[in-house]
This record gives C-alpha cells, sequence and structure tokens, in this order.
C-alpha cells in the first residue's frame, strides 16, 4: 500500500505535467501563473515551572510554504497546490519535515478530475470526509438545473508521510469510496443520492498498542433533498440506511439501521416571520463511519424568529431530544432545552445594540437531573466618534439533584470600553479595556473571579502596525486553591516598503499562572519570543 | 536522523523544483503578484482566525456570527448551547493552534488544525491541558465562509454531553483528553476517549459528570456511590419527650450523626442528639428529652449534613 501512495503523489507531479502538454498541443500555451506564501518563524521559549504544555524550550524554528500553481487550458484550468512544513519544534510537530497537502486538479466547465488530498461532502449522513485520492465530478447541463455527479475514492490517512513512509505509518489503512448523484431542478430545488462504502484493513489494526480501535466496515446509502415550494415553504432533509460491522474480526455480523432528518422552513410573513421545524431520528446502530451523523437519538426542534420591525428582532428556540431509542442502555437521557433571544437595534442608536437572552433547560436520566435558568443582557455601542462601550450579565441558576452534584448560582458581569481614533490619513491609534467578575454561590464553596485586559495598539498604514496587550485573572474558591493568571504580550508587524504582501512579524509574551494549591504544583512562568517573516507571491 | 531529515528535505527540495521547473521553463514565467485575490483557503484560514479569536475571549455571539445556523449540518441548538456551557465551565487561558491543511470540496472547505488549549475548570480550580485535531467544515454563504460542521477533538463545546456525542471520530485525532501528550501525535490512533462508554479514562469530576459517570474514590463509576438514606418514619411526642424512629432506606451504612428537634419560634429550646451509624437497611429509636412542650415541632435528621445521603431532600419532618 505505502508504494502504492508513493506513486500517487508521482502521479500527482506527472498529472500537471501530462495535463500541461495535452493542453499545449490543444490551443496557445498559456502562462503559468504561481503563487504562494512563505512563512519562516523562530522562536524562543523559557518555562519555568509546571506549565503542563507540551510546549518546546531554547530556540525553535518553523518553515512553512504553500504554493499554488495554476494554468488556463482549454475550457479550464490545472494546477497542482501544495503545502509543506518543516521544524524542530516538537510541539507543533514530532517530525522534522512534513508535506501536509498535495493537490493536484483539472477543471473544465463540467468536468473536474482531482488527485491527492480531495474531500466529499455529500449528504451528511452517508459521506462527509477527506481522502489520499482521487475525486471525479461531472456537471450536465447548466449551473442552476441538471445532474452533478461526483466518484471520490481513495485511503484516510492523517498525513501524508504515513502513506509514503512505512516506518512512521502507526494508523489504520481505512479505504473510503462514494458516488454521488444531484439533480438540480432549479435554484433551491435539487434532490441527490449517496453511496459510500468505508473499510478497514485488519492488518493494520494493532491491539496493546497505541491503536485500540477495532477494524471496522461500512456501507451506507442515502438521499438528500432541498425543495423550495414557494417563498413561503422549503423542504430540506436527508436520509441514510447503513450496514455497519464496528469489529469485522468477530462473528457479530452487521447491524442495520436507519436514520432520517427533515427541515420544514416556512416563512409566513417573507422578511418578517420565519419558523422552522426539525425532526430528525438516529437508529443506535446508525454508524456510517464516516459521516458526521450521530447514532441513538431522537430530536424534535422548532425555531421562530419574528422581526417585529427595523428595531427589534425576537427568536426562540426549542428542542426536546432523547436517546436509548431501543431502551439496551440502563436509563434514558432526554433534554428539553427553550432560548429566547431579543436583539434591539433602536433608530437613535444605529451602531448599538442591546440583546437579551433566556434559556431554560432540563436535563434528566442517566446521570443527570438537573433544571438550569440563564439569563443574559449585553449593550454595545460604536458611535463614529470612535468611542466603543458595552456591558453584560448573566445570571445563571442550576438546580442539580444528581448524586454528588450541587446547586449553582453563578453572576457573570463584563464590561468594555474602547477608543479608536484616526490620527492622520493613515495613523491610528485605539485602546480598548475590559474588566469582567464571575462570582459562584455553592455549598461546597463560593468562588469569586475577577479580571481585566488592556489592549493598546496603532497602526501607521501600511507600513507597521504595534499591539500592547495585558490581561488578568484572579480566581478566589472557597473550597479549592486561589489562583491567577496573568499574560503580556507585545506584537509589532512590519510591512517593508509598505507592501502588505510582505511581513516581518516580532512578538514577545509572558504567561503566568500561580496557584496556592500545595498539593499539585501547576504554577508555571512562560516566556515567548517569536520573529517572523512572511510573503506571499 | 540528521541524515534522514537532510534527506527528506532534499526529497521534498528536488519536487518543488522539478514541479516549478516544469512551470518557468513551459511558460514565459511571468512573476505575477496575485497577493489582492485572497484563495478561498485563505478566507477560511481567517475566518477561523476570527472565531479562536472570539473564543479566546469568551465572546459567544462574535463567534456565532461566523457559523451558519442554517447550513449546520449538525444540531445547532446543541451547539450553542455547549459553546455557552464551556464559558460558563471554563476560564479559557490560552488556544495555540496550527493549520494543517484546507481541502476543498468545490467551494466548500474542510480546514485540518492541530491545537492545544489551556483552561481552568472553573469546578476544581485546576489548569488543564488539552491537545487536539480537528477538522471544520466551511461554507460559503452569501460572500462569506462561515462553519458548518465539526469533527475530530473537542475544541469548541467540549463540555457538553450531548455535543461531545455528536461530533465524529476522524482520522489522526488525539487518543485522550485532558493529558498531556509529551510527544505531540497520537500517530493517527482511534483510540477510546473519555465518554460515556469509556468512563474510566475520565480524569477529573466535571469530565465524569458530563458523560453521566459518578465520580468518587478518585476515579469515574458507572453506578452510583452506594449512599446512605436516612428518614424519619415513625415519631411518638408528648410534653417533653420525643421516641423517633429512623430508618435507613440507603444501600450504605450511615456515619454518626446528629437528630435537631425544634419547635420554630424560639431557638433557646432546640435540642440536638447523636444519632449511632444505621446499617442499610436498619432502623435505630432515638429518644429527644427537651425543656418546652415537644408535642408538635420539626426534627431533622443529619442537621449538620455530614452523611453523604442519595435523597437530601427527605431529612425534615414536622409532626
Amino acid at each position: 500500500m505505502n508504494s502504492l501512495m508513493k506513486y500517487l503523489m508521482l502521479i500527482c507531479c506527472l498529472f500537471v505535467c501530462s495535463g500541461s502538454m495535452l493542453a499545449a498541443e490543444a490551443v496557445d500555451i498559456q502562462e503559468w501563473q504561481i503563487r504562494g506564501r512563505s512563512e519562516t518563524l523562530l522562536e524562543w521559549q523559557d518555562v519555568s515551572g509546571n506549565s503542563g504544555s507540551s510546549i518546546d524550550e531554547g530556540t525553535t524554528w518553523r518553515q512553512e510554504l504553500s504554493l499554488a500553481l495554476q494554468k488556463k487550458v482549454e475550457n479550464g484550468t490545472i494546477g497542482l497546490d501544495l503545502r509543506g512544513r518543516a521544524t524542530n519544534n516538537e510541539q507543533v510537530d514530532n517530525r522534522d519535515a512534513r508535506l501536509m497537502y498535495l493537490h493536484g486538479y483539472l477543471r473544465t466547465e463540467k468536468l473536474h478530475l482531482e488527485l491527492g488530498d480531495v474531500a466529499g461532502s455529500y449528504n451528511p449522513m452517508v459521506l462527509s470526509t477527506s481522502v489520499k485520492g482521487a475525486k471525479v465530478a461531472y456537471r450536465t447541463g447548466s449551473r442552476d438545473s441538471g445532474w452533478d455527479f461526483s466518484l471520490i475514492g481513495g485511503i484516510q490517512k492523517p498525513s501524508w508521510e504515513q502513506a509514503y513512509d512505512s516506518s512512521a505509518d502507526e494508523s489504520v489503512d481505512r479505504y473510503v469510496t462514494g458516488v454521488d448523484a444531484t439533480w438540480k431542478h432549479a435554484p433551491a430545488q435539487s434532490i441527490g443520492a449517496s453511496v459510500s462504502y468505508v473499510k478497514d484493513d485488519s492488518a493494520t489494526v494493532r491491539s496493546g498498542d497505541t491503536l485500540t480501535t477495532n477494524p471496522t466496515e461500512a456501507n451506507t446509502a442515502g438521499v438528500e433533498w432541498n425543495w423550495r415550494f414557494n417563498r413561503y415553504l422549503s423542504l430540506r432533509g436527508e436520509s441514510a440506511f447503513t450496514r455497519s460491522d464496528e469489529d469485522t474480526t468477530d462473528n457479530n455480523g452487521a447491524d442495520d439501521a436507519g436514520a432520517i432528518r427533515i427541515k420544514l422552513y416556512t416563512k409566513p410573513i417573507p422578511r418578517a416571520l420565519r419558523v422552522n421545524f426539525l425532526y430528525e431520528r438516529l437508529e443506535p446502530e446508525f454508524k456510517p463511519i464516516i459521516a458526521s451523523a450521530s447514532a441513538d437519538r431522537e430530536r424534535f426542534e422548532n425555531d421562530t424568529e419574528w422581526m417585529i420591525n427595523r428595531e427589534l428582532k425576537v427568536r426562540l428556540t426549542l428542542k426536546h431530544s432523547h436517546d436509548n431509542l431501543d431502551g439496551q442502555l440502563s436509563d434514558t437521557l432526554t433534554t428539553r432545552d427553550a432560548v429566547l433571544y431579543f436583539t434591539y437595534r433602536p433608530n437613535w442608536m444605529k451602531r448599538g445594540d442591546l440583546g437579551l437572552r433566556m434559556q431554560g433547560k432540563r436535563s434528566t436520566g442517566r446521570g443527570s437531573d438537573q433544571n438550569m435558568q440563564i439569563f443574559e443582557a449585553d449593550f454595545t455601542n460604536r458611535p463614529k466618534s470612535g468611542w466603543r462601550y458595552g456591558a453584560g450579565v448573566i445570571y445563571t441558576l442550576i438546580d442539580d439533584n444528581a448524586a454528588s452534584a450541587e446547586d449553582q448560582k453563578i453572576s457573570t458581569l463584563r464590561g468594555t470600553l474602547g477608543w479608536k481614533k484616526r490620527l492622520t490619513d493613515d495613523h491610528m491609534v485605539r485602546v480598548t479595556v475590559r474588566l469582567d467578575g464571575n462570582y459562584i454561590d455553592k455549598n461546597s464553596g463560593d468562588q469569586t473571579a475577577l479580571g481585566g485586559r488592556l489592549d493598546l495598539g496603532y497602526d501607521a498604514g501600511n507600513l507597521w502596525s504595534m499591539d500592547l496587550f495585558a490581561s488578568t485573572k484572579n480566581n478566589g474558591n472557597d473550597a479549592t486553591a486561589d489562583t491567577q493568571y496573568i499574560n503580556y504580550q507585545f506584537r509589532t508587524d512590519y510591512h517593508p516598503g509598505s507592501d502588505r504582501s510582505k511581513s516581518i512579524r516580532f512578538s514577545a509574551e509572558r504567561r503566568e499562572y500561580e496557584s496556592d494549591d500545595s498539593t499539585t504544583d501547576q504554577d508555571y512562568q512562560e516566556h515567548l519570543v517569536k520573529l517572523s517573516y512572511l510573503f506571499t507571491f | 536522523m540528521r541524515l534522514r531529515f537532510i534527506g527528506r528535505v532534499c526529497a521534498i527540495a528536488v519536487v518543488l523544483c522539478c514541479v516549478a521547473s516544469f512551470a518557468f521553463c513551459d511558460s514565459r514565467y511571468d512573476r505575477e503578484l496575485i497577493v489582492q485575490d485572497k484563495t478561498r483557503s485563505m478566507q477560511v484560514e481567517s475566518v477561523f482566525k476570527e472565531m479562536m479569536a472570539a473564543y479566546e475571549d469568551e465572546d459567544a455571539r462574535g463567534f456565532l456570527d461566523y457559523v451558519s445556523d442554517e447550513r449546520f449540518r449538525q444540531d445547532y441548538i446543541t451547539f450553542t448551547d455547549a459553546l455557552y456551557n464551556d464559558f460558563r465551565n471554563y476560564e479559557i487561558h490560552q488556544v495555540d493552534y496550527w493549520i494543517d491543511r484546507v481541502v476543498p470540496d468545490n467551494v466548500k472547505q474542510f480546514l485540518y488544525v492541530q491545537w492545544e488549549k489551556r483552561y481552568e475548570n472553573l469546578d476544581d480550580g485546576r489548569q488543564l491541558t488539552q491537545r487536539g485535531f480537528s477538522r471544520f467544515l466551511f461554507d460559503e454563504v452569501d460572500g462569506e465562509y462561515l462553519l458548518i460542521e465539526l469533527a475530530g477533538n473537542h475544541l469548541f463545546g467540549g463540555s457538553l454531553q450531548e455535543w461531545r456525542e455528536e461530533v465524529p471520530v476522524i482520522s489522526g485525532q488525539e487518543a485522550t483528553l485532558s493529558q498531556n501528550n509529551s510527544d505531540g501525535d497520537s500517530g493517527g490512533a482511534i483510540s477510546p476517549v473519555c465518554d460515556s462508554s469509556n468512563l474510566s479514562l475520565c480524569s477529573n469530576s466535571t469530565d465524569c459528570s458530563i458523560n453521566g459517570g459518578y465520580w468518587y474514590s478518585g476515579t469515574c463509576n458507572a453506578s452510583p456511590q452506594a449512599l446512605a438514606d436516612l428518614t424519619i418514619f415513625d415519631v411518638f411526642a408528648s410534653v417533653s419527650f420525643a421516641s423517633v424512629s429512623i430508618r435507613n432506606d440507603g444501600a450504605a451504612e450511615s456515619v454518626g450523626c446528629t437528630l435537631h428537634w425544634t419547635n420554630g419560634t424560639d431557638s433557646i429550646y432546640d435540642v440536638t442528639t447523636n444519632v449511632d451509624p444505621i446499617p442499610a437497611g436498619g432502623t435505630v429509636n432515638v429518644d429527644v428529652v427537651g425543656l418546652n412542650d415537644m408535642s408538635s415541632g420539626r426534627l431533622t435528621i443529619d442537621s449538620t449534613n455530614v452523611v453523604s445521603e442519595s435523597n437530601e431532600s427527605n431529612n425534615v419532618t414536622d409532626y
């Protein structure tokens, strides 16, 4: 397999070359365009104490390079995109150099051919993933009407070196293929069918090592629809059926399961009122592996938004969901959730708004027995004078009856004050101060947190900018240790020749954490200095 | 090691040179700057950076401006709830992230990112470090790229069990969270993490409880801790005397505690009597002798709340 992947990369390069030669015979040779981005970074880091971070101490460097080659051919474009990184910073990467992205393509109006890192986001219950392989997409008709066909196939690997370097390959070989056909009748009227197949190579799944996953296999088929009937009513959704085996090495066989999601979008008063409904049911054994759907869930939702007038908007979301659809779990987790939002943008304060959010939530089952109410209000205004100010308050009541849990009352207060002034044509100074406080009232011990941050910035047009930032957060806990986190940053950005395609960046930062806890020593001080040069071309 | 590194760098350089030289030799190459023409992948990276800044600022509304509620492919309401839950439970100190790649599916773009998040758990005051590898899908909505799907490790919303169950696993994600991984790479493992099926991997009470477990004895358990449940089931009272029958309906023996009597008006007549440990299912009779009329009043078993009980709400009896 690994040799196969080596050749896949080679094919990718040849793909561009051969495609270009073919194109060269067909039409006048167009000019190649090359564009890219380079970032060279030098870092110095010093850590004292126990930061719990994987940060590398000392001096490290990093070089990233992105290249995009592109050439117009007859009725289309051919190109190759690459992205690579080299570094000696173990926090970023434990390899010295890595090819992160490789993508060759030929695109015409009707046909897309892709090789390398390719992706498919079909029906979310069937296939939503990227693989290292190939993809073909073909379109008939126009952009708004006609058929769209897509075929994708390849192997799922976290990185390219695991594909071409067997010594670095600790990942499972997961083979993926998928097909999608979508009929577009008109704008916002389409229906599609998708099929996917995924299978792990059981020989690459080792137990007792870092890999403890089981080899899986799944066949999934589904349909997806989006149909706008008129300006008042649309119906969207997807449905799928899967036959999946979560462990192909046992003799338990595969499970069959289905899933459906229906979304009804209504606009009883267009531009003023929309009322949406959702129903979703995913059976417990619905495990398509490479899709984005979770199993064992039934959900009913309503989302209503009413723009009462140009100033006032109200939104209400309601949700009921529960799992344990087949009753196999010891208990059922049920959630009921209601959120009401108000947004007020008065005419007399064009650049300000007032928000109100109220949430009520009840969770029961599987260790949870909680009622929660949240009241949140915030206000911001950004007048043309350059001032920016705002305040917010959040009050949370948690009534928790679960074992070992306790009731809580959480109060949060925030305030922001900022000022921005244009001095000359291109020069600007800005200051922002933010304060926030948090108070948690509970039986086992109250907590009080106070924090603040100061941000000072200066922009000298396209030439340079700088920023000074300091933040602190102090937590006082009755039951646990008091803690303090402080962060200072200085950043500056210089564009040689006022050309924003080039940038020299410098930053210095200190992070400090102190805890009064004598049993676990988490105190640390970190110093980070970074110097980087970026340019795009 | 060094030779391997040099070899790989040379190999990559050769490939890049071959590709570039082909382009140069073919084409009367013109070094045209197309900087202003921001590519889609750059747009997506830029949106992601704005999202990260909003997340570090704990600015939920600002963050959700970059999420499409209409095209979101998972449950938008659950995700919104999970985001607010993060800000309620955690104090986000620092998120370092390194964008790995952006893979296009026509207009939609998959962004892969490796990250390290440091935050303070407001429940127990501990600072935690999580490393992860996540995938985000962005789609173009009215000319702007917005988030429509999340996968991999839980960079956003990981504090809510419902949301954690919603997010699919991806190849290459970190095997365990809430633990520092010194080598920084799981090697593409897809291994169990702290979730409802793997409670033993939960390293703190918050992760345990959000996954439906019960935290006691320093570990996360699937079943509740066996607890006592004291209740007063019979009272025989006279003018200066009350005989109180107490039963332990729980599954564990209680510890010694107190029984408190009050008439609710004058605290100087309150009486507190010690109660010996009661085995699970056992019953004891305790006599309370007072100085006032005890024919009516309020009795509270475990009045100083020293017994961990499965039901703390049935300790008070008015007679």
